[in-house]
């Protein structure tokens, strides 16, 4: 007659035993994947002599409260406005021309060059030399972009004022 | 027939490409059928258009409509490009994205499923031109599987839809008519508390992270699990640095890329039922995250009952069994499976020896695979040399195979469940569709709500199906081949029955007529206590219907006569003509995952696999030969008769799969003395059940999830479900051990895959000869019989019937009286199964949310016989037969009337367990046990007590019923202004300034 039974003797495993099993499992992942484990541990090494160990744990077990802090900085207005120009910028710079912008920094640069020469010749320039220079092709080209700059100014102030 | 001449198809111009479409499409779906990508929100293939979220609007021929509702007409031009569209759309866009904040990259939906996401990025959404805000509303986790966040729900209304017209439990509405619209339950209650009945459906067709399965909640994403406190922040800054969204959608795609490295998606079939849904498991590590349904699936599209969607906790239950036990002294004690297999091995071999080959017996289980089932009987028959193989579908479903082998000769359904959406009658006798088969009553229910088709219940209790009859009737127990046959007759007299089909197909007409003659209306009256009246309605309504399909379970087939009476359904159809077209048939809605498989692949005592008697000596030959081995002839013993060999010390061994048979069994007293009695006892599980504790050798099985192979429903239809997780502990999947245990007994099996050995099953049974899992890929399906080809037979007896001559055969009529009550034992006693819970509940025990529902079990009594009794919902009563007792507490419902009373089955305790109570008496023809033929006393013990379900739940909760989300309230609040209107008026007027 066999009665119903629920009880189950587990085996209990020594302590010992558990760590030798875990230590048996550990060997057959070390000796799979030998190499992957003696160049992390070159760059654990590296990591504990410079200190980034430390950093690291610390930042680990304050993440939450660091990342408060971090998120109270950031939302401060000062900040943001700065993370929002920096936004801004890359927007503007994202939509220039880069052909546009490489033959105005080179044209920068040139005229840059081309003006400290001017002061170092201790020349004045004087009305009737503003004249004459104007038609010159390389100062009337330059004026001419400066207008079309201010022109562009102009509409733009104008639309985002509405 | 106009419409076959019509080809149905026609031309019409998408931003002047020409496409051709179905006639009947609409706009969308004749662009997502062209493959052409098109935005839509609240649209969803199974649900229909809703026209809620306006973010699919055209232009056709300058009017703008919704691409979702608006059919085609041939030669259309339909322009998507137009500004008019363009800034429609984008106005409806604005208008849900004031509804919902796009924090994609933190939020669990971001799964690249997110339909909001994804459409708002097809549009190339960059700003909102209504800032977001809050409902103020709290979030809803009351429910234990899923909760509602109003302040993300953009109001599509998908969920209602789904709720309203595809579940059909009609809890879920939109209050539009409030200042701030929000999606309710009930009249506003909390989810839990609500008449909802957390079949998913909701959550699965939620375009948003809304509605979200409780298991995924800040388990999904990589940071969807940061607290609030830095969550808000976080989401704060990324809006006000980002200029567009453009860069918060790449940002989330990466994150959700990210997922996708560590979130499994596996296909499974799901093991609650016979109606065979299946859908993908996500999984990380052994968590299940959640379980997604899709349209790909054949089944069950995207529906879901509670079980199939949220209860599979028990794979990782820590009450697993992981290790083989072997009984020694009062207790179990863990072995290695070297050791168990080798005592398994010896004994049986040591049993064999002495007594011979059939003193040894197999019980199979419907919960394993097909190929676990043949591997099973080819032990018993192959390596062992018996015939003593049985499965659980002796306790349920025999008898309609027997019903429906006699008549019309293959045991399965007619028909798909297509062919029950499609039927203009459909008959339920004896059985709880909308609780035992979920998501095949919401079938039933949509079709009868939204597409006219008429329904009638015969029933003991009037369940929720009662409840939506057209026609209810409550007959006396026991009394349904009565009304049957009267009905049958009553159509024949009136010459209703159709003429031409018994003529053409059917054999034994005159012989069945004249069967009838006892059965008239006046005595069906008198027996059944259904009045002629209503006989004769009931008779009208099958004359009335263009197809007729009858769904029958236990409340049938669990009586003395149920296979009496599985004929007699078959013989009303045979007579009305309702087989071999679409709509119509015999549907006995097999109530395991495998029931219908378990038989299809030979766990039968008299028949092999595919149905080939074990008495056809070509069969067993042509088996032979595939097998090596000489088969025996003898057909072995049910499992009935193995416990009665038991007893008398003729079956020395058993070997048991999956089985709860200790209490699934009637009269558990019995059953429990008779295993006791068992030599040696191997019992194969996934827990330590009641029948394992009877065990010498209990083996740890894989469930499901951990294992992989094929089901069959209860359409004929086979699935395959692939492994979710790796096997717990030193589990192992039940074809393995079937295969050592085979190996260690001299057999030479070398399956490396269950393919392996559905390729051996197909050779030797005609009816599977094509089936193959390259068929079977993914979500793919098929119905047998399967020709060599791979043709399946979703419609059966279309030209023939499966008998040698082709015609179908009457069975006359025979009803078979069922036992009565006396004065000792007053009450009826019926049973059944909760929707909340699997049977006795080994498995869904484990599960905290389905236990929150439905804790414990508990005896329905009517109102009459609790006030005849002063008794309570809550009161504890002892119910006493003369085979055994429980003590249960009380739950007064009119569900069940005057001495009938209602005991589910979902318990495993010593104190409840409805099998304490039945008794001996079984079906004639096929033994299965006559539970439903029970009867009881009851004593009182407490007169009240703590009520056993909380109050209000579904089984208490009043439904609200509505036309889905009922969009023309939206319509019509105050200062409500369509997105078309306002489109427009910009157009003239360059702007406008408008609440919406």
């Amino acid at each position: 007659m066999a009665q119903p039974i629920r009880a189950i003797e587990r085996p209990t495993m020594s302590e010992e035993k558990n760590v030798e099993e875990a230590l048996h499992q550990l060997q057959t992942e070390v000796a799979r994947h030998g190499q992957a484990l003696a160049a992390a541990l070159t760059v654990l090494e590296d990591m504990q002599r410079s200190g980034l160990m430390d950093l690291a744990h610390g930042m680990l077990g304050a993440k939450q409260q660091i990342a408060e802090i971090v998120l109270e900085q950031v939302m401060k207005p000062g900040v943001l406005g700065a993370v929002q120009n920096a936004m801004a910028f890359m927007e503007l710079a994202g939509g220039l021309d880069p052909h546009a912008v490489r033959t105005l920094t080179h044209a920068l640069a040139a005229g840059v060059e081309e003006g400290q020469r001017r002061i170092a010749s201790g020349r004045k320039v004087g009305f009737l030399t503003l004249a004459r220079v104007l038609s010159q092709p390389d100062v009337n080209r330059a004026v001419a972009f400066l207008v079309g700059l201010l022109e562009g100014i102009g509409r733009e102030l104008n639309t985002e004022g509405q | 027939m106009a419409q076959s001449l019509d080809t149905g198809v026609c031309t019409v111009e998408i931003d002047g490409r020409v496409i051709e479409a179905k006639s009947n499409n609409t706009i969308l779906q004749a662009m997502i059928e062209a493959g052409i990508e098109h935005p839509h929100i609240c649209y969803h293939e199974q649900l229909g258009p809703i026209q809620t979220c306006d973010t699919c609007m055209v232009d056709v021929d300058g009017e703008l409509v919704r691409a979702c509702a608006t059919a085609i007409r041939a030669g259309m031009r339909v322009s998507t490009s137009s500004a008019l569209a363009r800034s429609a759309r984008t106005e409806a866009m604005d208008r849900i994205l004031e509804n919902h904040m796009l924090y994609c990259t933190v939020c669990d939906n971001n799964n690249g499923n997110c339909v909001l996401h994804n459409t708002a990025e097809l549009m190339r959404i960059e700003h909102q031109a209504y800032p977001y805000r809050p409902k103020g509303y709290e979030k809803d986790l009351s429910n234990p599987f899923y909760r509602y966040d109003p302040d993300q729900c953009i109001l599509c209304g998908r969920c209602v839809e789904a709720c309203q017209n595809l579940q059909v439990n009609e809890t879920l509405s939109i209050d539009w008519e409030r200042e701030m619209p929000r999606v309710i339950w009930d009249e506003d209650v909390p989810i839990d508390q609500s008449s909802c009945v957390s079949c998913g459906h909701c959550v699965t067709v939620c375009p948003t992270n809304a509605l979200m399965e409780q298991t995924m909640l800040g388990e999904a994403g990589y940071l969807s699990g940061i607290p609030d406190s830095i969550l808000s922040p976080m989401i704060d800054l990324i809006k006000a640095v980002e200029p567009g969204y453009g860069g918060i959608f790449a940002i989330s795609e990466m994150e959700s890329a990210m997922r996708e490295q560590r979130i499994r998606k596996t296909k499974t079939v799901c093991t609650f039922c016979g109606v065979g849904c299946s859908f993908d498991v996500w999984t990380k590590g052994r968590d299940i995250l959640k379980v997604e349904p899709s349209m790909d699936a054949p089944v069950n599209g995207i529906s879901t009952c509670v079980k199939g969607k949220f209860g599979w906790d028990f794979v990782n239950s820590t009450e697993r069994l992981t290790k083989p036990l072997i009984r020694q002294g009062d207790s179990f004690r863990e072995a290695t499976w070297d050791e168990a297999l080798d005592l398994i091995a010896g004994k049986f071999r040591e049993i064999r020896n002495e007594s011979g080959s059939d003193a040894l017996g197999f019980i199979s289980s419907s919960k394993v695979t097909n190929e676990e089932n043949y591997l099973m009987q080819k032990l018993a028959r192959a390596v062992i040399g018996t015939n003593n193989i049985d499965n659980c579908s002796r306790y349920c479903q025999s008898p309609a195979t027997d019903g429906l082998l006699r008549t019309v000769g293959l045991a399965g359904d007619s028909g798909t469940i297509a062919d029950i959406a499609r039927a203009g009658l459909v008959i339920i006798v004896g059985a709880n569709p909308a609780e035992a088969h979920p998501v095949l009553a919401t079938r039933v229910k949509r079709a009868h709500k939204l597409h006219g088709q008429k329904l009638m219940v015969v029933d003991l209790r009037r369940h929720e199906m009662a409840d939506r009859a057209d026609l209810f009737v409550r007959p006396n127990p026991g009394t349904d081949h009565v009304w049957l046959s009267a009905i049958t007759r009553y159509i024949i007299d009136q010459g209703w029955h159709d003429d031409v089909f018994i003529r053409d197909r059917v054999d034994g007409f005159e012989a069945y007529v004249e069967s009838l003659r006892p059965y008239t209306l006046e005595y069906a009256e008198q027996v059944t206590g259904i009045s002629a009246t209503t006989l004769v309605r009931m008779a009208e309504m099958i004359r009335e219907a263009d197809g007729v399909a009858i769904l029958w379970a236990m409340g049938v087939t669990q009586q003395r006569g149920g296979s009496e009476t599985s004929a007699a359904i078959s013989d009303l159809l045979l007579v009305t003509g309702n087989y071999g077209r679409p709509g119509a048939g015999a549907f006995p809605l097999r109530g395991h995952n495998n029931v219908q498989g378990a038989c299809d692949f030979g766990t039968l005592p008299n028949w092999l696999p595919g149905y080939q008697l074990v008495s056809d000596a070509g069969a067993r030959q042509r088996l032979g030969a595939v097998w090596g081995v000489e088969l025996p002839e003898r057909p072995g013993m049910d499992n009935q008769a193995m416990l009665d060999a038991i007893v008398r010390g003729e079956l020395r061994g058993l070997y048991l799969m999956g089985e709860e048979m200790a209490w699934v069994d009637a009269n558990a007293n019995h059953v429990h003395a008779a295993l006791s009695q068992l030599e040696f006892f191997v019992v194969q599980d996934i827990f330590l059940s009641k029948t394992a504790q009877f065990a010498d050798v209990v083996l740890p099985a894989s469930p499901s999830l951990e294992k992989e192979g094929t089901f069959t429903n209860t359409e004929r239809r086979v699935q395959r479900l692939y492994q979710v997780l790796p096997p717990l502990g030193d589990a192992k999947p039940d074809w393995k051990i079937i295969m050592e245990i085979a190996n260690r007994l001299g057999a030479d099996w070398k399956y490396a895959h269950p393919s392996d050995i559905m390729a051996e099953a197909a050779s030797i049974a005609p009816l599977f000869a094509g089936i193959q899992y390259d068929r079977l890929e993914g979500y793919r399906s098929q119905i047998w019989p399967v020709a060599a080809d791979g043709t399946s037979t979703p419609l059966l007896y279309k030209d023939r019937f499966a008998h040698a001559n082709g015609r179908a055969k009457l069975a006359r009529a025979n009803w078979i009286a069922p036992e009565q009550p006396d004065t000792m034992y007053d009450l009826h006693l019926n049973n059944g199964r909760l929707l909340e819970h699997f049977h006795e509940g080994n498995m869904t025990n484990q599960s905290a949310g389905l236990t929150h529902k439905v804790p414990d079990t508990f005896v329905e009594i009517s109102p009459e016989l609790a006030a005849e009794r002063s008794i309570e919902d809550g009161a504890l009563v002892r119910l006493i037969s003369p085979h055994g007792q429980v003590e249960v507490r009380v739950m007064v419902t009119d569900r069940v009337h005057g001495k009938e009373i209602y005991l589910p089955m979902n318990t495993v305790s010593e104190q409840s367990a409805v099998n304490l109570l039945t008794g001996p008496v079984v079906d004639l023809r096929t033994h299965t046990p006559a539970y439903k033929e029970t009867y009881v006393r009851l004593e009182v013990i407490h007169r009240r007590g703590r009520r056993p379900l909380d109050k209000p739940r579904p089984r208490y909760g009043r439904r609200h019923p509505q036309q889905g989300v009922e969009v023309w309230r939206k319509w019509k609040r105050p200062g409500y202004v369509s997105v078309e209107r306002l489109a427009k008026e910009r157009m003239q007027h360059g702007t406008t300034d408008s609440s919406h």
